[in-house]
């Protein structure tokens, strides 16, 4: 495979483009993503803070967002983010709707996670006068941390799939760069180049949650 | 008053055509500083009751008062503050599988603001009371199931409570585990004065630790009073089923056809009788010649009891002497045939 310096010069672009939205994205996922699954769980029937209604609308937006396809949702939000960053086009711009489109399913993963922790270890707390706040910090989420973590690998993951997206508004990234060189103009070389480093990036992503799985795993 | 008093506590899981009464007006008093046990089937409602107690679970009806508080009428903040002085121990343990031994002992002493350093002092002393002073670094995926319950019962033990709960807290565990967490319970509430309530589907572990007993069969208590009565005379069918599977009561020669030569006979003693020479005195006062077809002597937390199935052969008067004078040294008798 032999890459000219101008396409050379591409791939490190949409390389740095592609780190700088799933790098910000993720950090938005995880701030708004943990918090909402935690809501999911607590608000549930007979949890620490049972409220059936929030319960439902929170479900209900979550899984009406996770409907939407991810194109379509780009489209969708284009209000929201002109009013956010400014404009609708380019990198920065992406981040909304892949935000938006990451917490919710960041959110569920969290989800998952907490309900996994065994009921009896959160009544143990409850029986020794713990606070529910003490009980979601200092229980739930300290046992669910292996699985949180696995999670937040999986949403990277995710989002670096979803980002290749983004070139319908001119985000840029690796995944744009196949699409329009690789798979538009028959540029082969650029495709696998593209694909061979977003397989490396995931293996790296995988294996660095894993190890960081195995690191906080006591069960 | 009694320091746990329940009165007629009711509850009811599901609704409408699938409601069932899982409480069905239950009354208990438990003095303070003895081991109650609860002993039925599963299903009864035994860990529903004791979980009501520290209001895991919300009953429907009824009173629960430990140590004067009112338990039903406390407020969150008043529940929080309450159940600090009532410990609590789980069939499966319930440890933060995040934590080691030390931390998971330590979790009570945060929750009621103690300092660091106390801390530290505190759960030490905890640990070796349990005998887990070398595994203080462990996680629970490394301790065995008896380690594990220590460490459950360190941690109920941690904020100085008044009464332990314990639901099912041997019944994951092997015999031979079972009888080291029973001992070392016994010795703590020994030592420290608690007020425990045993909720367990095994009579031996009440008959091995507990002072009083519950039985319970259908979100009733069927039958209570002291170990020693209710096992020796049980009055219910399930009681008598329970004790049955300690004394093995249904002998096999029965069964098998045994053809008793005189009147079969089922003595069941207890304390000091147990070492009165009473089969002696059947044969050399009486004249009666007894074959014994099963023998058991076994202790109830303390006291000593036997139980005694014999064929007594003899003169029909000898033997119905002999019986009148088992019944004298307070030998309960029961004639089968």
């Amino acid at each position: 495979m032999f890459l000219s310096a101008q396409q050379l010069h591409m791939l490190k672009d949409a390389s740095l483009q592609t780190l700088y939205m799933v790098s910000v994205t993720t950090v938005l996922t995880v701030l708004v993503g943990i918090p909402l699954g935690i809501l999911l769980v607590v608000t549930r029937k007979g949890h620490v803070l049972a409220n059936v209604w929030v319960n439902r609308v929170l479900g209900f937006v979550v899984n009406a967002t996770r409907s939407v396809p991810f194109p379509i949702f780009i489209v969708f939000v284009i209000p929201l983010t002109r009013f956010v960053v400014g404009t609708s086009i380019g990198p920065t711009a992406v981040i909304v709707p892949l935000t938006l489109a990451a917490f919710v399913f960041m959110a569920r993963l969290t989800e998952s996670c907490l309900l996994e922790v065994p009921h009896g270890v959160i009544e143990a707390a409850q029986s020794m006068g713990a606070s529910r706040l003490r009980i979601v910090f200092r229980v739930l989420l300290p046992e669910a941390l292996p699985g949180l973590v696995m999670a937040m690998t999986i949403t990277v993951v995710t989002l670096i799939g979803y980002s290749a997206m983004a070139g319908a508004v001119g985000g840029g990234g690796l995944g744009d760069l196949a699409i329009r060189y690789g798979y538009h103009r028959y540029q082969t070389d650029i495709m696998w180049a593209t694909v061979i480093l977003l397989v490396l990036v995931v293996q790296l992503v995988q294996s660095v949650g894993d190890s960081l799985v195995r690191k906080f795993s006591r069960r | 008053m009694a320091f746990v008093q329940v009165s007629n506590l009711t509850k009811v899981f599901g609704k409408g055509k699938e409601a069932s009464a899982v409480l069905n007006g239950i009354d208990l008093s438990v003095e303070k500083g003895e081991i109650f046990g609860v002993v039925g089937l599963s299903g009864v409602g035994k860990s529903t009751l004791v979980r009501c107690l520290n209001r895991l679970e919300t009953p429907d009806s009824g009173s629960i008062v430990i140590g004067g508080r009112d338990i039903l009428s406390l407020s969150e903040k008043e529940l929080r503050l309450a159940r600090r002085d009532m410990g609590m121990i789980f069939q499966s343990f319930n440890l933060l599988s995040g934590r080691t031994a030390f931390a998971n002992v330590a979790f009570p002493l945060e929750v009621a603001g103690m300092s660091k350093k106390g801390i530290r002092t505190r759960v030490s002393e905890l640990l070796e009371m349990v005998g887990l002073s070398g595994k203080a670094g462990s996680y629970p995926a490394q301790l065995s199931g008896g380690q594990k319950q220590r460490v459950g019962i360190a941690r109920a033990l941690a904020n100085d409570p008044e009464i332990l709960l314990c639901d099912e807290a041997t019944s994951a565990l092997d015999p031979q585990t079972t009888s080291g967490v029973l001992e070392l319970l016994a010795d703590i509430q020994k030592r420290l004065g608690l007020t425990v309530i045993m909720i367990t589907h095994e009579m031996k572990v009440v008959t091995e630790t507990c002072d009083r007993v519950a039985v319970m069969d259908e979100g009733r208590i069927v039958e209570e009073g002291p170990v020693t009565e209710v096992f020796l005379d049980p009055k219910s069918p399930v009681t008598k089923s329970f004790v049955e599977v300690i004394l093995k009561r249904n002998s096999r020669f029965l069964e098998n056809g045994y053809k008793p030569g005189g009147r079969l006979v089922r003595l069941r003693f207890l304390g000091d009788s147990v070492s009165s020479p009473f089969v002696s005195d059947l044969v050399y006062r009486f004249d009666v010649e007894p074959v014994i077809l099963q023998a058991h002597v076994d202790h109830i937390k303390d006291t000593p009891f036997g139980t005694l199935l014999m064929d007594m052969r003899g003169h029909a008067e000898n033997v119905s002497n002999a019986l009148e004078s088992l019944r004298a040294q307070k030998v309960l008798t029961e004639v089968l045939n």
